[in-house]
């Protein structure tokens, strides 16, 4: 009933409005199918007409092709469909076989981090503004292996940042240091010693010792007791203790040969019969290759060839 | 066509059965010769599964694949007191006859044993390959061949038989620590015996020293070496010194050139175990090492005699359920104690059956009759049986049985 009179009071309004004699002032009339045509035919409900207000076509449509990005996306912002010119999709199809949704009202684009003010050509904007404070790459590295080479300790922090009351953060105190263990000079037993010390830190394929460093609060000390590390490690291992010699053959991690049980036993045989040395010295390369490589079908097949031929046996 | 094969085979087989007969009787302790067929018969007059060739000294690369018999009355000789699997043995009840097949493994030991010089330590070889591929088969080849060219048999059917199922345990009287196995020792001496007897009356095999059992029994050095084996069989309390005096009789005897001696035991690797169900009196339980039967045995396989050859194998069903080590290559199971001990040797392995011997193999069963099923017996058939098995023997031998 009310919005009834209120509708009238509208209507006479419109009305007047639309009345050539008042061209001056136009009254601004944002009903959906309001005026005339709305009017024909039509009872108390009245129906709303598809469109709404009209809005003018998205930005990306009229962008050139040539137009700066850099410009239009200066800095990290929220995924505007409207503002991007490309046919993204994202997401899981309600349907099958429907295609992924599209850009527009997509929450799944929101959400997610977009790169878009760092393309390339922004990014190069950027190294040129730095560029100035920069010193010239030395000219001696020119690949990875003389980087190595002159800087072979990389120690890794990381930084972190916060927007809360406090910058700090506990994690920012661990220290990395990576060296390669080639770089460094132990050879056979203070190599061993060395990785003995290390264990698994080291990694054999990369050949990387990664030392990683949490015990002091700030990371300054960390850095500092990273390199006293270091330095104890290789000390350490290039000293000899009066204990290290107890090693015996059990001991060891690969078969050796010459202390093996087995030449002694070869020695006693050669003792009763002739056996040819050269043999000997093929036989004992095929048992060492089957006790080092591990066991099957062919370092067997070796080991019994070669077993043959010491023994003096061939088949007919 | 089956019909007709079975026919045939049995026809030929009545022939060859006559013929062999003659052929065993006639030799002794010689290597028999080969009776060749007359011109006017075919080659063989048997199925070309079998050889007509029994003798293992005779066997050559051309009989692979192909079964040979077995004359009872050497297999009672060799075999009485344990050598063929027991699987096998029911299969040969139920065929009647003991037809073995001459593959590969057993062939190249043969071939080394031939060609061996025997002024040089006595060679270890060592059998090794996955389960049921055939290494006790090969073993029982093996010493039917050194039963003919009249080595001394020193035999070990299952070495792990003595360390899971003892007879009976008891501390050892005279070495602290150690137990004995008297009934197993008395078990094997009776074995040995059965297996050389035609060897222990040879007046060669005399002993090389005196052995003293006790203030009053003595054997002098002279004596046959029969007088030992009878010492440890007569009295239970001696049995396993007289093992240890008797192979360390061989030894010597073999280095004296005055026998040869063939050394095959099967299950090797548990000697060189950490356990077994014996216990001590204080019921603790003890390794291998620690029982007086084990070390005869593993001194007899080291390579400080001449004059013989060495045939253990490795398996990994040795070992006790818990134990095993889920490999077949003989170091993984003889340990790093038991490679050095054994080292130098020669590995030889066993493997499943080729296509030619998988088929001979078909074809003996079909003759048989334990195939009956005609399905089998068709390319399909065999293709099926081939993949399921995958030609390992034993697997071969479950998977055909209802069928």
């Amino acid at each position: 009933m009310m919005c009834n009179s209120r509708y009238r009071l509208l209507r006479i309004v419109a009305k007047y409005s639309t009345d050539a004699s008042n061209t001056e002032f136009r009254v601004l009339d944002l009903r959906k199918g309001s005026g005339e045509s709305a009017m024909q035919g039509r009872g108390r409900f009245q129906k709303r007409t598809e469109g709404g207000p009209q809005l003018l076509p998205p930005r990306e449509t009229r962008m050139p092709i040539d137009q700066d990005w850099p410009s239009v996306w200066p800095g990290p912002r929220t995924f505007h469909p409207a503002s991007v010119p490309l046919p993204v999709r994202q997401g899981y199809p309600a349907k099958d076989l429907a295609a992924p949704p599209g850009k527009y009202a997509n929450a799944e684009l929101m959400k997610i981090p977009n790169f878009l003010h760092l393309t390339p050509a922004a990014v190069q904007r950027h190294c040129q503004a730095i560029k100035r404070f920069c010193t010239p790459w030395p000219s001696k590295l020119t690949n990875e292996d003389a980087c190595d080479k002159y800087f072979p300790v990389q120690t890794t922090t990381c930084d972190y940042l916060h927007s809360s009351p406090s910058i700090r953060d506990p994690l920012a105190r661990i220290v990395t240091l990576q060296v390669k263990l080639s770089s460094l000079p132990l050879e056979g037993r203070t190599r061993d010693k060395f990785l003995r010390l290390v264990q698994e830190r080291y990694n054999p394929e990369t050949d990387m010792v990664t030392i990683v460093v949490d015990r002091c609060p700030t990371r300054k000390q960390n850095l500092d007791y990273s390199h006293f590390l270091l330095t104890v490690l290789y000390h350490e291992s290039m000293k000899e203790e009066s204990w290290e010699r107890e090693k015996s053959p059990l001991d060891n991690e690969l078969f050796e040969w010459q202390t093996s049980a087995s030449r002694a036993a070869i020695d006693s045989l050669a003792v009763k019969q002739k056996l040819d040395p050269d043999y000997i010295q093929h036989y004992s390369e095929a048992l060492t290759n089957l006790m080092n490589k591990g066991e099957d079908q062919e370092t067997l097949a070796d080991y019994k060839e070669r077993a043959l031929r010491l023994l003096g046996h061939s088949r007919n | 066509m089956i019909g007709k094969s079975v026919f045939r085979a049995l026809n030929g087989k009545q022939e060859v059965v006559k013929r062999c007969s003659k052929i065993v009787i006639r030799a002794s302790s010689t290597v028999p010769q080969m009776s060749l067929p007359s011109s006017s018969e075919n080659s063989n007059p048997l199925p070309f599964f079998r050889s007509i060739q029994n003798s293992p000294s005779l066997h050559a690369s051309n009989n692979s694949g192909q079964f040979y018999t077995i004359d009872p009355s050497i297999k009672k000789q060799l075999f009485l007191y344990g050598g063929i699997p027991k699987t096998f043995d029911e299969l040969c009840n139920t065929f009647k006859e003991t037809c073995m097949m001459i593959r590969e493994p057993a062939l190249e030991i043969m071939d080394y044993m031939k060609s061996t010089n025997f002024n040089n330590a006595a060679t270890r070889y060592c059998l090794y390959g996955k389960i049921g591929t055939g290494k006790s088969m090969t073993m029982a080849h093996v010493l039917h061949y050194g039963f003919e060219n009249s080595f001394v048999i020193v035999h070990v059917p299952w070495a792990p038989y003595w360390y899971k199922f003892p007879k009976e345990y008891s501390d050892c009287p005279t070495k602290e620590g150690m137990v004995d196995l008297p009934l197993d020792a008395v078990a094997w001496l009776i074995h040995f015996k059965n297996q050389n007897s035609h060897l222990l009356a040879d007046p060669n095999l005399s002993v090389c020293q005196d052995w003293e059992w006790s203030k009053r029994e003595i054997t002098k050095k002279g004596a046959p070496l029969a007088e030992i084996v009878e010492m440890g069989i007569n009295r239970v309390k001696y049995s396993t010194n007289c093992i240890e005096a008797l192979l360390q009789e061989l030894k010597q005897l073999s280095d004296l050139k005055r026998c040869k001696t063939i050394v095959v035991i099967d299950g090797f690797n548990i000697f060189f175990s950490d356990k077994t169900k014996i216990k001590t009196a204080a019921f603790e339980k003890i390794p291998p090492k620690r029982v007086t039967i084990t070390s005869p045995f593993v001194d007899i396989t080291k390579q400080d005699w001449s004059n013989g050859a060495v045939i253990v194998s490795v398996d990994d069903l040795a070992f006790f359920r818990k134990d095993q080590r889920n490999t077949h290559y003989p170091r993984g199971l003889l340990g790093p104690e038991g490679f050095e001990h054994l080292d130098p040797f020669i590995p030889i392995e066993t493997k499943n059956y080729s296509e030619k011997e998988f088929h001979y193999c078909i074809e003996y069963f079909l003759e048989r009759r334990w195939i009956i099923n005609p399905h089998a017996a068709s390319e399909e058939g065999r293709k099926e049986l081939a993949f399921i098995s995958n030609r390992n023997p034993f697997n071969l031998l479950k998977v055909t049985a209802p069928l």
